[in-house]
């Protein structure tokens, strides 16, 4: 059974071999949300970050909450230069992060992007990002600064249509 | 341009008398991630289904960040911890469930996520997300233990195969 058109993948990319950065390109704006799925590890500890259609400019801002089994506790950014990703301080630690761009094609609104992220021996945390600008969404480009997502790591964009 | 997906592989809904524990087997590799969707309330108040979830039988460390409408907090333990309902605070409410496998056939760890509630119209509701870590190979079964109890009737899970080509 289909669940109606939804998940419909757009591009997947399982890397083989470590690379910095992972970039999806020409997505098309023939949907209504995109689904970023990932699971991977990178090389060494550090904070990743995607930017959309090349943008590095002062556009991003992010509020986050997280539970570490210790603590507990919630941040937030503003005027960022990126948009934050997966926290991941340690080498080779797998990590699964779900990140939701609603209504992405949209050129009248700026863009909010809701992200679940799932470092499995670090934290469970959720997580709001915006991006101010009124373009269609039509690359990213996630980085793992001073590090390369390891081999093996998995991408997938999936493209949600409206019901 | 690809096929749609999100496929249901298989569905389970507990009968009167209830089951110790729910799950699938022979899950078929055809897919990228699963994605378990379910309705579920246990006998026991407040059931954290302690090392309850497994794949293939395994679990693992996880993480969970919860919040109470009183306030927030977090815990860690050692086996894949996910809290349900419990139908003796409340009859006829049951916790809802997403929980995310991605990769699924793929040899590495598996770093599991899920987003739920068990809202209940009391001071004993719980939104929480949690992670955790399961080392096992290429998933062809899962499980779901009730701990001290049982799960009730009307539990429902649906397991969905989602595929990235």
């Amino acid at each position: 059974m289909t669940a109606g058109a939804t998940y419909v993948p757009i591009a997947t990319q399982t890397l083989g071999s470590a690379v910095s950065t992972v970039t999806f390109s020409s997505i098309p704006s023939t949907y209504t949300d995109l689904i970023l799925v990932f699971t991977g590890s990178v090389s060494a500890g550090t904070g990743t970050n995607f930017t959309l259609n090349g943008d590095t400019g002062a556009n991003y801002s992010l509020t986050y909450i997280y539970g570490s089994g210790s603590s507990a506790g919630s941040g937030r950014g503003s005027n960022q230069s990126n948009a934050g990703y997966e926290y991941m301080p340690t080498a080779n630690a797998i990590h699964t992060n779900i990140t939701h761009f609603m209504n992405y094609a949209n050129t009248n609104t700026y863009k909010t992007i809701l992200m679940r992220l799932n470092g499995s021996t670090v934290q469970a945390s959720a997580q709001a990002n915006l991006w101010r600008s009124t373009a269609a969404i039509t690359s990213i480009a996630l980085s793992a600064p001073s590090a390369n997502w390891n081999t093996g790591s998995q991408f997938t964009l999936y493209g949600i249509a409206a019901a | 341009m690809a096929n749609p997906t999100m496929t249901l592989i298989a569905s389970y809904t507990v009968g009167s008398g209830g089951v110790s524990s729910v799950g699938f087997s022979s899950i078929p590799a055809t897919y990228t991630d699963l994605l378990l969707k379910a309705s579920i309330a246990s006998s026991v108040y407040g059931e954290w289904t302690d090392n309850g979830f497994t794949l293939n039988g395994s679990n693992g460390p996880d993480i969970t960040l919860y919040g109470t409408g009183s306030g927030a907090g977090t815990t860690a333990d050692s086996g894949t911890d996910i809290r349900v309902q419990g139908s003796k605070a409340t009859s006829g409410t049951f916790a809802s469930y997403d929980i995310y496998i991605p990769n699924y056939t793929s040899s590495n760890p598996k770093s599991i996520s899920w987003d739920g509630v068990t809202e209940n119209n009391s001071t004993t509701a719980l939104t929480n997300i949690g992670v955790s870590k399961i080392t096992t190979g290429a998933v062809t079964s899962l499980s779901w233990s009730a701990g001290s109890g049982n799960f009730i009737q009307y539990t429902t899970l649906y397991l969905y195969g989602i595929s990235n080509s």
